[in-house]
């Protein structure tokens, strides 16, 4: 629990004023706290140097901070300054004046008139107290030398006597040694008389001694102060051993006068022996005070000072804070009042900051959602997606766009449109055609595109939309591809196939009746059309059956392309599949093989049976198309890229190759540059690889021949299990 | 705990010192304790040599008081020694302007005297004879012990306004070194 400022000063100088105002009172010469004054200086000096440690380490504190230019130290610094100031001034030329006044003070009280006043009231008082002890002396001279001439037995009884017949309040007759021989006093509670010091029995011994004692009696009583009585001190005769000692009182009110004169007089004295003593004393109880009272208010000038700026220092720790974007903090209210106010103004300040900050990051997050959500999405699209700025510049591609254009976008990203065609020339047509129908269409338009790369041909459907911003306005196009090449392809396929089986079924169908006509008009008119006749018959129907067999078996070429069997799959070796497909080959054969097959390759999930077809397709088409002998070049390798890992394989003669012109077909049906073949050879070869998920294209930079690329993509996760296992089952045969 | 006890008499003598050096100061010449049924007496020589100051002071009228400060103590190792008895005599000495005397007062058993010269009344003041203490009947101290008498000037009997500096000064600050004796059976 924290005490509030007002009250914590309150105490401090409760506690601070309380042994002051002791010590205060101690200076009075009345005051019972006169015999504590030693000590409550004391406490007030340890006092003194606690306040000052306290001050001392305050204004470290403010050194340290000052140094550090930690926030509000500037302000803590002129604050203190201002108030030292402005406390110290003040209390500086009231202590002056005030140290000036008690010096005149106090010397005021002495004056040289006063002085023979007192003197002379002193003397006064010693002449008329002279006359009465001179009288008294010449009374206890003659009551001496009567009891000098009393026998020795009788002298206590006439010393008694003698006593009551004077007045005398005690009377002792005693020896030079101060031997009581007799004694008589007045009071009877008297045990022992009033010895005199042995010093004034040796100086009565010739003049006798007469003088005033303070001491009334050995012991002290109530009343001593009001009591002054008259020693006479006389030998008792002339060289004599005895001594006679008088005490006489005074009346009282000569008593009392005197009493009041010698007390004004000593008080006087000791008054003026202690002017420098009072001078220093008063000025270190004053200088103590002011020490005292100007160390506590400093101290609590800091107290002030430390919490007043300490909302500043938070402020300005929150204000850096919210500069380093922490909008988190929330600073505590100390105080109810202005500093209050503006702390929890600063503190609904930030509070409103962090909700916008946290407003804005939820809906940055929502934005980097959506977007990761698009990014997702149109990565995995098929079809290519690709958007141009308002200026026409590449902004975003998918993945699919930059595989489907052949092209790596972050190198062209916001560079014009051109840049496509600067990075694949065989996208000019494509660009050419966006620009064109971007400048023409502010609408959706879509149209195919044929782009003709190293690959081969491709057909794009491009489809074009607008893209506009929240506010209306057109902020650039989207652009959309789909590789329909594949569809255009399985679209013609289908054709064919259907076509061939049509072929197949309408042509085959009237050959088998065809050809027995023909044998049976040669067997029935053969004997009736003489023997030129009959050769001509002969000739004719052994052509139409001939005829009829080439059409049968164009026919059954054509039914076969047209119903492929279905895929078997199981784990290939592609090294192992090329070498027995050769081995059905000897040298004899015609073709020269020349092998490069990396060691390792992975195993294929594939029907090795089609894919021996395709070895075996390839392998004739080179030597219907070739000279023999025909040399033939095959190579497999493992291929990784991005997104697609398989395996490469090459299949090149050197044989005249494909004209320009037919590369596009060569892979269609009854498309062929030989003078033998049905030309669905490499219709079927391509059919079939496209049935395993790969590719195939001829490869028009080679000049030396055709050359073959297929592409077969590695089997997935079951089937490498598969593969696993039929490599172990060749293993252990 | 023995550094401590180094330390404070150390610091005391250091304290001390500053008495050295004027021709005043206090001794106590000889002491004795005599232990009876229900009483201590105590009988000791003191020379008091007043300073300059203490003179002037006394002479201007100020009251000064004496303090005699008799003790048994029991020597404890590792510790200062145990006091397992102290009593104290003030004696107050005054000077009479009028009556011209110094008059001494023990006010401790309030008995009083007066003397025309202060060396007369120093004499009387250091010679303590038989001075009667009542302890529990039978008490007597433990063994080993001893006994202590010092003696000095009680400043905080002073007027206030001369106590600050009476602390600070030597001629002020009289105090006589302890006199010892081991008490025996």
């Amino acid at each position: 629990m924290r005490l509030p400022l007002s009250l914590l000063v309150i105490v401090l100088f409760g506690i601070i004023l309380v042994p002051l105002h002791l010590m205060s009172s101690a200076t009075q010469k009345a005051s019972e706290l006169n015999q504590w004054y030693s000590w409550l200086l004391l406490i007030n000096a340890l006092g003194s140097v606690l306040l000052l440690g306290l001050v001392g380490g305050n204004i470290w504190w403010l050194i340290r901070q000052f140094r550090k230019r930690a926030a509000g130290s500037r302000l803590a610094f002129r604050m203190v300054l201002l108030f030292v100031v402005l406390a110290l001034t003040p209390a500086s030329i009231v202590f002056y004046y005030s140290f000036q006044f008690l010096h005149r003070s106090i010397d005021s009280w002495f004056d040289v008139e006063i002085d023979q006043a007192m003197e002379s009231s002193l003397e006064l008082g010693k002449a008329a107290l002279d006359q009465r002890t001179q009288g008294l002396r010449q009374r206890t001279q003659r009551l001496a030398e009567k009891l000098a001439e009393v026998p020795e037995e009788v002298r206590v009884i006439e010393l008694n006597r003698l006593r009551e017949k004077s007045g005398a309040s005690e009377m002792t007759l005693l020896t030079r040694e101060g031997r009581i021989v007799a004694t008589s006093s007045a009071g009877v509670d008297l045990i022992l008389p009033s010895m005199p010091d042995p010093s004034l029995i040796t100086l009565a011994r010739e003049h006798g001694y007469v003088g005033l004692d303070p001491s009334p009696g050995p012991v002290v009583t109530e009343n001593d102060n009001a009591r002054l009585q008259v020693r006479v001190l006389l030998p008792v005769q002339m060289e004599s051993s005895l001594f006679l000692q008088a005490l006489y009182p005074l009346p009282y009110r000569i008593n009392l006068l005197a009493r009041t004169v010698e007390n004004a007089y000593a008080h006087y004295r000791q008054m003026g022996y202690l002017r420098r003593s009072l001078k220093f004393s008063f000025s270190l109880t004053l200088a103590l005070t002011l020490l005292l009272s100007m160390l506590a208010s400093i101290w609590a000038a800091f107290l002030s000072i430390r919490r007043i700026v300490a909302p500043v220092k938070m402020l300005v720790q929150g204000t850096r804070a919210v500069a380093q974007g922490n909008l988190d903090s929330r600073l505590p209210i100390l105080q109810k009042d202005d500093m209050g106010f503006l702390v929890s103004s600063f503190n609904t300040m930030t509070n409103r900051l962090s909700q916008a900050r946290d407003e804005a990051e939820r809906s940055r997050r929502q934005v980097e959602d959506q977007r990761a959500y698009l990014e997702t999405v149109l990565g995995h699209l098929s079809s290519g997606v690709l958007t141009l700025s308002d200026q026409t510049r590449l902004r975003t591609a998918n993945q699919a766009a930059e595989s489907i254009l052949g092209i790596d976008f972050s190198s062209i990203c916001g560079q014009p449109l051109r840049s496509l065609a600067e990075a694949n020339p065989a996208l000019s047509d494509l660009v050419q055609l966006i620009r064109t129908r971007l400048l023409e269409s502010e609408g959706i338009w879509q149209e195919e595109v044929v782009i003709t790369d190293q690959q081969g041909q491709k057909v794009l459907l491009c489809r074009g939309s607008p893209l506009q911003g929240a506010d209306g306005r057109r902020s650039g196009a989207v652009l959309v591809f789909d590789d329909i090449t594949t569809l255009v392809q399985a679209q013609k396929y289908a054709a064919w196939s259907e076509m061939a089986r049509r072929l197949a079924h309408e042509i085959k169908n009237p050959l088998t009746p065809i050809q027995l006509a023909a044998e049976r008009l040669e067997r029935k008119l053969k004997p009736q059309v003489g023997p030129e006749g009959g050769a001509v018959l002969e000739r004719s129907t052994h052509t139409i059956v001939q005829q009829v067999e080439a059409l049968k078996t164009m026919v059954n070429a054509f039914s076969e392309y047209a119903r492929l069997p279905k895929l078997q799959p199981q784990p290939v070796d592609m090294g192992i599949l090329i070498e027995e497909v050769l081995a059905l080959y000897p040298p004899d054969s015609g073709v020269v093989f020349h092998l490069d097959v990396d060691p390792g390759l992975p195993v294929l999930s594939a029907d090795p049976l089609r894919l021996r077809q395709v070895l075996h397709n390839l392998i004739k088409n080179a030597l219907e198309a070739g000279t023999q002998p025909v040399h033939l070049t095959i190579s497999v390798h493992h291929v990784k890229e991005a997104g697609w890992t398989g395996l490469e394989w090459v299949v090149e003669d050197d044989g005249p190759g494909v004209a320009p012109e037919q590369a596009e077909q060569i892979f269609d049906p009854y498309v062929t540059t030989k003078s033998r073949g049905t030309g669905l050879g490499l219709a079927i070869v391509r059919k079939i690889v496209e049935e395993h998920g790969g590719t195939i294209r001829l490869d028009r930079q080679f000049n030396n021949g055709a050359r073959f690329v297929i592409r077969l993509p590695v089997e997935s996760r079951a089937h490498v299990d598969a593969s696993e296992a039929h490599r172990n089952d060749r293993a252990e045969i | 705990m023995q550094h401590l006890k180094i330390g404070t008499w150390c610091l005391l003598c250091l304290w001390s010192l500053t008495t050295i050096g004027g021709d005043y100061g206090f001794q106590v010449r000889y002491a004795s304790l005599v232990f009876q049924q229900d009483a201590v007496a105590l009988t000791s020589g003191i020379d008091y040599r007043f300073s300059n100051t203490l003179v002037e002071a006394l002479d201007n009228g100020v009251p000064l008081t004496l303090t005699v400060t008799t003790r048994i103590r029991q020597p404890r190792r590792g510790l200062w020694d145990e006091t397992v008895w102290r009593r104290d005599l003030d004696f107050q000495i005054q000077y009479y302007p009028l009556s011209q005397v110094y008059r001494v007062v023990d006010e401790t058993n309030r008995f009083q005297r007066s003397f025309p010269r202060l060396e007369s009344a120093l004499v009387a003041l250091g010679e303590l004879n038989e001075i009667a203490f009542s302890i529990e009947e039978g008490w007597t101290p433990p063994r080993p012990s001893y006994g202590e008498v010092e003696v000095w000037l009680n400043i905080e009997r002073l007027p206030w306004a001369l106590r600050p500096i009476a602390y600070f000064s030597p001629e002020w600050r009289l105090h006589s070194n302890p006199y010892r004796w081991w008490i025996s059976q």
